[in-house]
């Protein structure tokens, strides 16, 4: 049987970042991906928000498709009616990528450092001594092991399912969406798109809807955050209702549907994020916020965290849960992670229970704070590392979103 | 493009083998799976759901989530099989 320090499931965002981050710590770790080439197994955005550039700024080496210096925000009303704003982010706020030209561009580099990657290979099992897992089984019938499993295993993670870690997530807990990706030339995407990622949400009365395009170099990635699993939601049917809206049909005249990708976003933490000899990662522990269109920030985060904490197992020669407790402290107090959770978690509270009408008011008054001292804030915060920054920087943000400002010229509506 | 009952997707060349099943015991038939699913995977078969069209499948577990008597056993196809997205 083979035997490493660090078992890494899966090839995704976390899974690599653990990887590498695992080889450079001189661990002797293999990873494992079910797919033949990573990134073709994930259904994403597609885009590195400038969050996930505070945790890992080796990523602007990497194939990125298009710097987005903003976006640009359609709230649909169910009547037809568009309020559309713009909004400028002071520097790049997106950076749009292909999945299947980053994700083995990031295993790469675990490789480099010292990593062993397996590809087209799924694990099966969790292989268990007493309490503590201390491996993994795979479709090919082998049996590997380690003294820590980092569980990148994505949002149905066999791992963690087989661990009792993760259950069920449904109704407001997990989104069902979809993502295409629409073949246009490069100038075309320039002229429609001005290099802004775009937003489209219809929110309000508890529905919630939020679709998306991202420009690429070579295309778009389409979105269609069809909504809450619950039982009534028709996917087909959202993403047919996008497609024929009038103002995304001329965005996308023109270009070729390559291929289609479906996936979940669950948006729920799971209760505990490790076990004896097991941490658990990125989708697969729910550090995922579908309101705010954010994933792959804490699939760093947390892939990295992970790393640190089997390190310290690793050498001290013991990944019981109370050693393996540490990874728990280390992401709960993460001073970036903890306002952004606040941020969505308020907005998303916030707009769930308010009528259509007060929400596009707001959502013109929202586009404002952009352009207050916020950004600024949370990015001084973190380079300080000042919580209390960006806690008051945090605050401020709700209190924007949820209040609004009287200044509303920014909009533009469409009757 | 017409999307009528499943989307487009793109499946590896090597046929999986079926790694989504019913615990036929436990199914009650409330329809959830068949309800959620992108694919019409999930069919009525007698008094019971099947995932008849397992070939179809997104791999995206939605089914999984919202079976509350847990009749659904998900599993991944075989490494290197299954659902690709080639452009993602």
């Amino acid at each position: 049987m083979d035997k490493y320090d660090v078992i890494v499931v899966g090839g995704g965002i976390a899974g690599s970042a653990a990887a590498k981050r695992c080889a450079e710590l001189g661990l002797k770790v293999v990873q494992l991906e079910k797919a033949k080439t990573p990134g073709t197994k994930n259904a994403c955005g597609s885009a590195i928000t400038a969050t996930g550039v505070v945790y890992a700024p080796y990523v602007l080496d990497g194939p990125i498709e298009v710097k987005s210096p903003g976006s640009r925000v359609y709230y649909i009303h169910k009547n037809g009616k568009y309020c559309m704003f713009e909004t400028g982010m002071g520097g790049y706020g997106m950076y749009t990528i292909h999945r299947t030209k980053f994700d083995p561009w990031h295993a790469q580099l675990a490789c480099e450092a010292g990593s062993e990657l397996r590809t087209a290979t799924t694990v099966t099992d969790i292989i268990k001594d007493n309490d503590r897992i201390i491996g993994v089984a795979t479709d090919k019938g082998e049996k590997i092991l380690a003294d820590v499993v980092i569980d990148a295993g994505g949002a149905h993670s066999i791992v963690a399912r087989k661990a009792g870690l993760l259950g069920r997530r449904a109704g407001t807990d997990n989104v069902l969406y979809a993502t295409a990706f629409v073949e246009l030339p490069e100038k075309v995407v320039e002229e429609r798109f001005r290099r802004l990622c775009e937003w489209y949400l219809t929110i309000g009365g508890s529905n919630y809807c939020l679709n998306w395009i991202f420009p690429m170099r070579d295309g778009v990635t389409v979105g269609v955050g069809g909504g809450y699993m619950t039982p009534g939601l028709n996917i087909r049917q959202q993403v047919r209702e996008f497609l024929n809206d009038p103002i995304v049909k001329e965005k996308l005249e023109g270009g070729k549907i390559r291929s289609w990708g479906i996936r979940t976003d669950p948006e729920k933490l799971i209760e505990k994020t490790y076990a004896p000899g097991l941490l658990v990662t990125g989708h697969a522990a729910g550090f995922v916020q579908p309101f705010i269109g954010e994933g792959i920030a804490f699939a760093f985060m947390s892939g990295r965290y992970a790393a640190d904490t089997a390190a310290e197992a690793v050498s001290s020669g013991d990944a019981s849960e109370e050693t393996l407790a540490n990874y728990e402290k280390r992401w709960k107090s993460d001073p970036l992670f903890r306002t952004m959770r606040i941020y969505g978690q308020t907005l998303k509270d916030y707009l769930l229970k308010r009528p259509q009408e007060e929400i596009i008011n707001t959502m013109i008054a929202a586009s404002h704070w952009y352009a207050s001292p916020v950004p600024f804030m949370l990015k001084d915060g973190v380079k300080e590392n000042d919580m209390k920054k960006l806690e008051r920087a945090a605050k401020l943000l709700i209190r924007l979103e949820v209040l609004g400002l009287p200044d509303v010229e920014a909009a533009r509506t469409k009757g | 493009m017409e999307i009528k009952d499943k989307f487009p997707l793109k499946h590896a060349e090597e046929n999986p083998s079926q790694f989504i099943r019913v615990i036929e015991e436990k199914c009650v038939a409330c329809g959830n799976c068949a309800d959620i699913c992108p694919q019409s995977v999930w069919q009525k078969v007698g008094d019971i759901y099947k995932p008849a069209n397992y070939r179809d499948c997104s791999e995206c577990g939605a089914c999984w989530d919202m079976c509350e008597a847990e009749a659904i056993i998900l599993g991944d196809p075989r490494g290197g099989t299954g659902v690709i997205f080639p452009d993602a």
